[in-house]
Parts: structure tokens; sequence; C-alpha cells
């Protein structure tokens, strides 16, 4: 298996080729099918990576690397893939939701469900790359293609307001990439610039030492795309209504994946690349974090509709993931990783819950429920156990990581902190009161005594979820010691000692070579 | 005994746990009782071995401890799941599963109403999950596992408060106790950090661990007295003051009267909300440090003694008279440990678990035998018709109040006197040489005195006098058949009254614990004292070494008042309700009615608190901000552009190919002559 | 012929080129657009043979057949569109043809 992660990445789009063509009722379990193999074989790799990096040289190891490959020879673009820690949890976090959400479609999509299926798979290998790109061109190729089936999903199978909430959607996003691909270029000339070679391999770009200024520039640019894509503080509003209109399945996908892609992108890329702007700007960042925990709590509090709460309440537990990167130290930015995995199942199980409500009785406003306890028991159950997971439980997987980013975040940023801390106050407080309203108090509405409980089918789905709420509460440590060398590493390079000497020499050296560059070009 | 066996004292109520969740509602009332009793019953067990192991060792043996298994680890963060017991946790481990395990059996009789038939099988997992969380919370070595059982009890007291949770009120009740927690839980939090992050290189969550550096290393947290020290520790008091109600987050207690009560009994009086007193007994050699923090301990706890037992006075509900008692009783205890007795404070936990709990259970007995009726002023005469329940309650009244001889006697002497002794330099709210003390002591006096009379309020308006029910119609939330003869009280099962009994004995004799030295018991004389000294002795704590006559003569002082206001109460409520009247015009309408109403703390925290946010989040963050600023931005920005492009469409694209192909024509002519030019 | 220079061939396709541009541009009716365009395509053949000539090489003439093929495929797709355009419109005046307004 020297190609792996190759395989694992385009196999759900071969199947997707496969699904497109065939009717409905197939296409829907050759979906699950090649989702299902898709986990299956991402599950050896987790034994086949090895944490501790035995052998391996250099502070940014990365492994079961394939290529580089030449690509665009000329330009020094490779296909070049492999896997730290952090995108080992990451991937195997996306190939475990995608076979639960198609399978959790099944039920929900009715219509052009070959296409549908299509889409999910295409998403799935836009997701896959993304996370395990090493070749920055071959990142922003996987990261646009995640874009397509997504604006899809949305504007086809959404609901009423689907055209706005998607093109919403894309227009975000895609500002946010141009002005990555442009800083991607940037640093890419910059690499030719001062090693004489052309590469766009990340490994060979954490080489690039830039001036200051630029790097400033440079931060922004990328900031400014993850930033919209976690999402963070002000450049939020795409996601209610993206979760909103999305159907649930494509809601889950949004929230459990799509979301980490962002936090994972300042992981890999913004933060080693632009160190010094990197703690130039943590404040501001932290800042705008601790701001997002709590006006996300605040605005999650007053929604009438269930899952417009959610997709506020993730825009508040994002900005502890945030919180926990920009703390600078191990504690810190392994919680924050660690709530990235949370977040994803735990919100990632609250819109698949809301979905099978809505289902049920096709409406999202809390005032239409009540009592549901006494309805439909089992589904009441789950419903607790993921809400206190989602409000960080001890004994559940969300303390683990929240406490861990607060705790490390306290140490670099405490007034982001306590304000960001008080989100555990907020967060009780909305999670516990749309609780309140729907699930407890009397069973008043006659549609809701007719409710059915969980299906076979829907507690089979939930399982995993539920399952790993409990394991990754009670017994951390083997995700921790996976990602934390490779959090180790990430640090050593956002931390380094930067020599300002080299720095300004380098600046005056490298403006030239790029005017040089250019010139070449042209 | 072998200190693995430690796992097995929470490990047998999680057992409970699961086998009654699989079970689930194949589980009778009585099956499901009879597991969840008999499981806290096998910790009680295991508990009471570990204490007498301790106490045979003769102080050789320091504390027991076990690791299960690695939990967290990862950067400074290294965390076991281990358990410690030392002298103070395995009192602590004795009284919650002795205590535990009779309100167990308590409730096998108590909750046979028939309309939760369903639902035994669910009070009941609580009820074990509730053990087991609190067992974590006091075994726990660490921060974070005791942090565990924390929010685990928080859990189960919103699980078991909002137990009927068709009933709107009872389910906002729970949330209510959760969020208010949530509270004290990010101060705690805070506390935490604060002093994970001022340890250094010595960063350690471990309890024995933190005692060792801060012995060694005292500079870490600013010294004796230092600010940092003084913040870390009042930001852990502040959970502490969510978790044991105290002000500023007492409301919550109150309201969480809404559970089933043996429910109030065994979380909301006897165990979980002691667990801020217990944590700060843990940490006495931290708190021990900050004198001010300590004087900020001292001063809420007599501030809210004293608060909640002028509330006490007026409530008519038998359980809200006890929830206010509750948390003035819990203010006592932090009187106690705030001015350094920690073991009176302590001793006070021990015996007020014990008569509170009875309380609370005889308060329960005569609700089920009244059907749910919980207004005093429907009871009266009940002695007559529950003589069991009637005297145990006698007994835990004579208890609470201090009567000499009793259990609360001891504890709540002990606790007065050694706040008039204690050095004011120890607790330095206001500064090292003010009296606050003498201060404390003297609300504390007052207190003791509403104790008495609210108390016996409570005891004669139920017990003595005429039967007054029958007259409303009451049980009105649980469908009763309206048949008045049903409604007759009658003295409870043996299953209810016989941990009665139990207590009973326990309130009696609870002071043999720990004998003051004037008795001149020999071995006897403070004998928790001497057990828990280990615990305490690096605290360091000093007391005026005043006369004995001082001491005896405070302490026959405040007797003399309680048996007064026994005999007032006596006077005012049965023989005579003229002098009520009288009395009631001495005192001002603003404070009777502040009393009634609780002195508006409720409507003052919605009012400047809930409804602000409620309202700036809905009509300013997400009206304005979200929807008016941000998105009008990003839409605004849209609509420019598509308004831009549609007057550039409307004159250039004019849709003609002709127009295009001049304009192509033009561009190339253009070209070609800058290329002439050019060259 | 060899007295021809490469001047007049130059100047006849630019003449030619020009007619083109001017039907193009002016006339309202496709099929004369078309024709016009026709007519630019041989002025251009017409300078690529001269200079072939002149050269000495043969891409010209090379590139002048190419230049006859794909006016013979522009033609039959252009006149297949004005089929189309005519049977929508009922007219083949270029005026009437304004789809792509903004």
């Amino acid at each position: 298996m020297d190609h792996l992660l190759s395989i694992i990445t385009f196999l759900p789009l071969v199947g997707a080729l496969a699904v497109f063509a065939s009717p409905g009722a197939t296409a829907r379990w050759l979906a699950l099918g090649v989702s299902g193999l898709t986990f299956l074989l991402s599950v050896p790799l987790w034994f086949l990576y090895d944490p501790a990096g035995t052998g391996l040289e250099g502070w940014h190891t990365m492994q079961l690397v394939e290529g580089p490959y030449p690509w665009i020879a000329d330009l020094g673009i490779s296909y070049m893939v492999g896997i730290d820690g952090i995108a080992l949890l990451l991937v195997l976090l996306t190939t475990l939701l995608t076979p639960i959400v198609i399978y959790s479609s099944f039920s929900s999509v009715h219509e052009k469900v070959s296409q549908y299926m299509g889409f999910m798979l295409v998403l799935e290998t836009g997701m896959l790359g993304a996370f395990v790109a090493l070749d920055t061109f071959l990142f922003y190729v996987f990261w646009e293609l995640m874009l397509i089936p997504m604006y899809f999903i949305i504007g086809i199978w959404g609901g009423p307001n689907r055209i706005y909430a998607a093109v919403k959607f894309f227009i975000y996003t895609v500002v946010g990439s141009l002005l990555m691909l442009v800083a991607i270029l940037a640093l890419y000339f910059f690499h030719h610039a001062q090693q004489g070679f052309w590469s766009a391999s990340i490994l060979d770009l954490y080489h690039v030492v830039l001036p200051y200024r630029t790097e400033f520039w440079l931060f922004i640019a990328f900031a400014l795309a993850f930033a919209i894509k976690v999402p963070m503080f002000p450049v939020h509003t795409w996601l209610p209504d993206a979760h909103v209109q999305a159907p649930t399945g494509g809601s889950v996908i949004l929230a459990g994946v799509l979301l980490k892609l962002g936090t994972f992108g300042f992981l890999r890329y913004a933060m080693p690349l632009f160190p010094q702007a990197t703690h130039e700007l943590g404040p501001v960042i932290a800042g705008l974090a601790a701001i997002g925990i709590v006006y996300g709590a605040l605005v999650a509090m007053v929604q009438d509709d269930i899952k417009k709460l959610v997709a506020y309440s993730s825009v508040s537990h994002m900005g502890v993931v945030m919180l926990g990167l920009f703390s600078f130290n191990t504690e810190g930015v392994s919680g924050s990783v660690y709530q990235m995995l949370n977040h994803g199942l735990s919100t990632g199980a609250l819109f698949l819950l809301v979905g099978i409500i809505y289902e049920r009785r096709h409406t999202r406003l809390i005032a239409e429920y009540g009592g549901l306890a006494t309805a439909v028991p089992k589904f009441s159950v789950v419903m607790l156990i993921v809400t206190f997971s989602s409000i960080g439980l001890p004994g559940l997987n969300g303390f683990i990581g929240e406490a861990l980013s607060l705790l490390g975040s306290f140490h670099a940023h405490p007034v982001a902190t306590v304000v960001g801390t008080s989100g555990v106050i907020f967060g009780a407080v909305y999670m516990l009161w749309m609780v309140q309203r729907v699930i407890f108090g009397p069973l008043t509405n006659q549609a809701n005594k007719e409710l059915t409980d969980l299906t076979g089918r829907e507690i089979l789905y939930l399982a995993p979820i539920l399952a790993l709420i409990f394991v990754m509460g009670l017994a951390p440590r083997p995700f921790l010691q996976v990602m934390e060398p490779s959090v180790d590493r990430v640090l050593q390079q956002v931390n380094r000692e930067v020599d300002l000497l080299a720095v300004t020499e380098s600046a005056a050296h490298s403006g030239d070579a790029v005017r040089g560059a250019h010139g070449g070009e042209r | 005994m072998n200190p693995a066996l430690l796992s097995l004292v929470p490990g047998f109520p999680l057992l409970g746990v699961i086998v009654i969740a699989l079970l689930n509602r194949k589980a009778s009332r009585v099956v499901a009782g009879s597991i969840a009793t008999a499981m806290v019953a096998l910790s009680a067990v295991l508990s009471f071995w570990t204490l007498f192991t301790l106490v045979g060792a003769h102080g050789e043996l320091e504390s027991l401890h076990t690791v299960l298994y690695r939990w967290i680890d990862v950067g400074g963060v290294d965390v076991n799941i281990a358990f410690m017991a030392d002298p103070l946790t395995a009192v602590m481990m004795c009284v919650v599963t002795g205590v535990g395990s009779l309100i167990h059996l308590y409730s096998i009789g108590y909750m046979d109403d028939p309309a939760d038939a369903n639902s035994t099988w669910r009070f009941f997992t609580y009820l074990n999950l509730f053990v087991f969380s609190m067992l974590l919370l006091i075994m726990g070595d660490n921060f974070l596992v005791m942090f565990v059982g924390w929010e685990g009890v928080g859990l189960c007291s919103y699980l078991l408060i909002g137990f009927w949770y068709s009933n709107t009120e009872f389910a906002k009740a729970g949330k209510k106790a959760f969020v208010t927690n949530r509270v004290g839980d990010f101060s705690f939090l805070l506390g935490l950090f604060l002093l994970f992050w001022s340890l250094g290189e010595h960063a350690t969550l471990q309890f024995s661990e933190l005692k060792e550096v801060l012995g060694a290393h005292p500079e870490l947290v600013g010294g004796h007295g230092g600010t940092l020290v003084t913040a870390i520790c009042l930001l852990l008091f502040g959970g502490a003051t969510g978790k044991s109600a105290q002000i500023p987050l007492f409301v919550w207690l109150p309201d969480a009267m809404a559970g089933p009560t043996p429910v109030s009994a065994l979380i909301h009086a006897a165990t979980m909300v002691t667990s801020g007193i217990y944590m700060i007994c843990r940490l006495n050699f931290l708190f021990a440090m900050a004198p001010v923090a300590m004087g900020a301990v001292a001063t809420i706890g007599a501030l809210t003694a004293f608060l909640a037992a002028t509330i006490a006075v007026s409530q008519n509900d038998i359980k809200k008279v006890l929830a206010y008692s509750t948390v003035s009783q819990l203010g006592y205890m932090f009187l106690g440990v705030g001015v350094g007795a920690f073991t009176a404070g302590f001793f006070h936990v021990i015996t007020h678990a014990f008569f509170k709990a009875l309380l609370f259970l005889g308060a329960g007995a005569v609700i089920h035998a009244m059907h749910h009726e919980q207004d005093m002023r429907h009871m009266g005469g009940l002695l007559g018709k529950m003589k069991i329940t009637g005297w145990t309650m006698i007994i835990a009244w004579l208890a609470i109040i201090g009567f000499p001889g009793f259990s609360g006697f001891f504890s709540k002497d002990e606790i007065l006197w050694l706040t008039f002794a204690a050095d004011p330099a120890q607790v330095a709210l206001f500064g090292p040489t003010v009296p606050l003390p003498k201060f404390l002591w003297g609300i504390g006096f007052i207190t003791a005195i509403l104790t008495a009379f609210y108390m016996s309020r409570l005891v004669f308006m139920t017990f003595f006098g005429e039967f007054r029910g029958g007259r409303h119609g009451h049980g009105d939330d649980h469908g009763d058949d309206g048949n008045a003869h049903a409604h007759e009280p009658h003295e409870v099962s043996p299953v209810m009254w016989g941990p009665l009994v139990v207590l009973a004995v326990l309130s009696v004799f609870g002071g043999l614990l720990n004998l003051p030295h004037w008795l001149h018991a020999g071995n006897l004389t403070g004998w928790l004292h001497h057990f828990l000294e280990p615990v305490f002795e690096d605290a360091h704590m000093r007391f005026d070494a005043a006369p004995e006559h001082l001491e005896l003569r405070i302490m026959a002082l405040t007797i003399g008042v309680v048996f007064f206001t026994i005999y007032a109460a006596w006077q005012m409520l049965m023989k005579n309700p003229e002098i009520k009247h009288q009395i009631e015009h001495f005192i001002p309408d603003f404070a009777i009615a502040g009393s009634i109403n609780k002195w508006w703390v409720d409507e003052l925290y919605e009012f400047a608190i809930i409804k602000p946010l409620v309202l700036g989040s809905r009509q300013v963050l997400w009206a304005i901000v979200d929807a008016l600023v941000i998105d009008g931005a990003v839409n605004g920005t849209a609509r420019l552009l598509s308004g831009a492009s549609r007057a550039y469409g409307q004159r250039v694209q004019v849709g003609k190919v002709q127009v295009y192909a001049l304009a192509l024509a033009s561009g190339a002519a253009l070209l070609i002559f800058a290329f002439a030019v050019g060259s | 012929m060899d007295q021809v220079g490469l001047y007049p061939v130059l100047f006849t396709s630019a003449l030619l080129f020009g007619l083109g541009v001017t039907g193009v541009l002016t006339r309202r009716n496709v099929l004369i657009v078309l024709m016009s365009i026709e007519l630019m395509l041989n002025g251009v053949n017409l300078a690529f043979v001269g200079f072939a000539r002149h050269l000495g090489q043969v891409d010209g003439h090379a590139f002048a057949i190419f230049v006859m093929a794909v006016a013979a495929a522009e033609a039959a797709v252009g006149l297949a569109l004005v089929l189309l355009l005519f049977r929508h419109k009922t007219s083949v005046d270029l005026e009437t043809f304004d789809l792509l307004r903004g």
C-alpha cells in the first residue's frame, strides 16, 4: 500500500462517477459502500502512522509521503501528499462522518438522489485532499474543489432561501481564497528568489524568510481566507444562512469538517509560514476569537430556529479553537486540535438530531416542540448526551478540548481568555434553554405526540458518534499522543527565533530578486 | 487495606448506573431501588474500611492512594484518574456513602407514586450517578478529577431537579441550578488556570504535589499574602459560592427544591452543597497563604448565613424553609473555614449532613403523607398522626438550633467560639488589625437566634396545634382522587422511617466525634480534630488562647438566647398570636416584605443581568450587528457591484455584434498605430 | 508576374481587408456581413501569399491554405447560425439581434 493516502483521497471521486451514472436507489447504497470502504481503508492509517516519527529527520516530518511527482514540472508544482498527526485525525474524522452523513441522507433526500450522493463523494475527495496535500497549489485545487459540490448541495437540496445562502457561501469563501492564491504566488516567487529553484511544496516554503512588512500582508491574506472558513467574528454571517438552508447532510459536513479546514489552514499554513506576523497579530486574533465565543453564544441564545442556534453555537465553539491555536503552547494547541474533533462530532450529531425531527415534523422552530422527552425518549437521551458533550461536561469529549485550549491560551492572552472562558456559562445557557424548551415541559402539541422515536437505522449511524463522545472524554491519551509531536513541531516553527539581521539583509536581496523573477516571467 | 480497592468505592455506584440503565423500564421501583441502595451500601462498607484503616494506623499512614489510569498527558498537564484517601477524604466518604445509602433506602418508599412507575429507574440511575460523581469529587487526587465530580454532581442535580420534567417550572429550576453553578465554575476554572501557570516549571494539578511545591517555593504564588495567591483563592472560592449556594450565587438552591425530596436531602442538603467547603478544606494550605481571601470566605459565609436566615423566617413552604436553612448553615461552615477553623467547619459539614438530611427526609415523609402538600399553613398537629416522623424531626430540630448535647450544638458552638477567638491577621479582608472576627461572630450569633426561631416555627406549625389540612384542594398537580379520606395523613412505611431513626441517632450522638476540651472527656476530646490534624497542620492557624471561662460564658449566652427564642416562638405562634402582630409592628414593613420576597434577589438578577442580556442579544447583537452591520456590509457590497455592472452593461454591452466589432477594430487600429509610432 | 513587386500585392490585400472591415461594420444584413468576413480573410490570404513569394518560403502558402479551410468551416457554421437566427426572428437584420445586451 504505497499509495494509501492517494487511494483514500481519490476513491470517493472515482466512486462519484459511478454514483452519478446510477439510478437513485442504487446510488444510495453505492455511495454508502464507497464512503464506507474509504473509511475502512483509512483505519490502517492510524496504525501505519508513527507518532514519534522514529528515524525521520527535521523539524517538520510528514509521514506516508507520496511524491513529489512532477505535475507542472517547469513551475516546480508537484503532486505530493502526506500526513502529520493533526492531519491524520482530521482525515479520520472526515472518512468517519461522510458515510454517516450518506447513510443519514437515505431518508431525507428523495430528489436527484444520485447527484446528491455523487456530490457528497466529490466533496469528500476535496476535503481529504486539502488535509493531505503537501504542495500549496495542490492544496489550493482541493480547497476550491470542496466549494463546488457544497455550493450545489446547498443550492439544489436546500431550503426555501437556498440560492441566496449558496451564493453567499460561495462568494464569501472565494473572496478569501483568491487572496490566499495571491499570497501563495507571492510566497512561491520569494522562494525562488531565495533558494534558486521553483517549488510550491509547503515543506520548501517553510524555509522562506520574509521581510516583516511582506510577511504581515501575506499573513493577512492567508488569515482572511481561513478566518472566513472557520468562521471567525465578524466574517461569520455566511454560516447561519448556509447551515439553515443546507440539507441535513450538508450541515453536518459543513460543521463537521469544512470549518476545520479553516483552523487546519491556520495551523499548517498561516502560522508556521509567517511566525512574526502570527505573534504580532496573535492578540488581535485571540481578541476576535474571544468576542466570537461570547457573541456566538449570545446570538445563539435568542434564536427561534434550532438549526440557526446550532449554527451560531459553531461560531462560539470555533472561537475556542482559535483561542487555543493562538496560545502558542502545547497545551493550548493540542486542546485546540482536540476541540476541532469534538466540535466535528458533537455539532455534527446535533445537526443530525435536528434533521431527524425535521424529517418528522418539517419545522425547526423551537416553539413548535416541547415535551419530547415524553414522546421520544431515546431521541431525548441522545440529544441530552450530545448537548452535554457540546457544553463541555467533564467525562465527555468536549471538556478535554475546551479546558486544554483555555488553559493554554490563558498563558498567552489572559484577558481574551477570561472573556472567552465566560463561554462556559453562555454555552450552558443557550443549550440548556433550548433543551428545556424542546425536550422538557409538557407535551401539548398534538403533532409531537405522534412522533416516532429513533429508528434502528438512526441509532446505527448515531452510535459511532456517541461512542466517540465517551471514549474521547474518558481516554483522550491515544489521540493526544498522536498529535502532540506534530503540534510541537509546528510550534517550533511558529515560535522560532527569527534572526532580525538576516531578515533585513534578505529583504533587500529578495526585493531585487523578486523583481528579477518577474522580469524573467515576462 | 489494599489501596487499589479505593477504585471500587466510586466503582459500585457506577456499576449501579450501568445495570439500572440497561434494565431501564424492566426494573421496577423496588428492583431498581434495591440495586441502587446495595451499590451505595457496598461503597459505604469500603468507605468505613478505609476510615478504620486510617484510624488504626495512628497517624503512621498519611493516606491511601491508587492510580486507575493515566488520563490526560499533554505538555505540562499530566493527570491521572487517581484516587486518594487521607483522613479528610475518608470521613467525607463515610458521610456521603452512609447518608447516601440511607437516603437511597428511603427513596424506595418515597417514590411510590404510580404516576412515576415508569421513571423510577431513571431516578435511581441519576441517584447512583450522583453518588459516583460525588465520590470522584472528594476522592480525586487532583484538580481535574475533582472537577469531573464537581460538574458531574451538577449534572445529576440538573437531572434530578428536573426529574418531573413535564412541569416547565421544574425544568427551569434545573436549568437555573446548572447555569448558576456554571458561573461559579467559570471562576473556578480561571483560578485553576492562574494557579497552573503561576507554578511555572513546577506546574502540577495534583493536590499532594501542589502542597509540596508551595511548601518549597511559596514565592511562586507571591508568598504569604501575595496578590497572586489571593486572586487564585478568591477565584476558587467563586466556584465554591456556586456549588455551595453562597452570596451572590445562592439563588438556585431554593428553586432546586423542585426535585423529589430525597434528592433535596442527599444533594441539596447533605452532600453536594458542602463540596465548596470540602474544596477549601482540601486546599487549606493554599487558602492559609491568602488572609484576604480567608476574610472574604468568612465574611461571605457570615453574610449568607444571616441573609438566608432572614428569608427562612417568613417562608411557608416547608421545603423552602429548609432550603434557606441549608444556605444559612452552609454560611456557618464557610464562616468556620474562613476564620481558619477548618476542623470546626468540616465538623459542621458532618453534623449538618445528619440533621439536615433527617429534616428533609422528615419533611419528605410529611409531604408524602399529606399527598404532595408542602404548605405548612395546611399542616399542624401531625405529631399525633406521625409519631416516629414527628419525634425524629424534633430531634433534628434540637440538633440544628444547637440544643446542648445534640450534635449541632457542638459543631456550631465550636465555629462561633473559634470565630470569636480567631487571629484578625488571618482573616484580613480589611487589613490585619481590623477586628473582623468579632464582628463576624456577632452576625453568627444573631443568625443563631434567627435559626432557633424559624426552625421552631417549622416544627410548631407542622407538628403541633390543630391539623389545618383538608380545607384546600391540594395535590392537584398529581391528580389525586378527591376523596377527603385518602388525605388523612398517617405514618409512613418502615422503609422510610427506618432511615429517619438511624439519622436521628446520628443527630443526637454526632457530637461525640469532636467533643470540646472543657468536657474533659479523655480520649474522646477532639477526636476529629486529632484525626484531621495531618491534613490541616501546615495551615498554621492561630486562635486566641483566651481563658476557658470566656468560652464557656459565650456559650452560655448563646444557649440562653436560643432557649428564650424557642419560648418566644412558642408564645407567639402557638399560645398568643396577638404578640406576633404586636412584634410585627416593631419590624419595618420593608424588612417584612423583603423577607417574604427573598430580598428581591431573583428579580434583581432578572432585571439587571438576564433581561439586558437577552434583549441586548436579540435587539442589538443579532438584529443590528449581525443583520444590519455585517450582513448589511456584505449585501451592500454585492448590491453596489451588481448595480455598477448593470449600469456598465446597459451602456456598453448593447448586444449588437457590430458595436463590438467596431470596438475590436478600433482597438486593433490603436495597437497598430502604437506599434508604428513606437518603432 | 515577375514585374509585380510586394507593395502592389500588399496594397490590394489591405484594400480587400479594409473593404471587408467596412462591410462588417456598416452592413445590416447578416449574409453580407458574412461575405465581408470572407473578404477580410481573402485579403489576409493575399498578404500571406505575397509575403511567401517575396521571401521565398512556403510557410505563407501553407497558412493561406489553412485559412481557406477555416474560412470554409466558418462559412458553414456561420450560415447554419444565420439559418437558426432567421427561423427565430424571421429577419436577417443584425440590428434585431441583441440577446447579449447587459
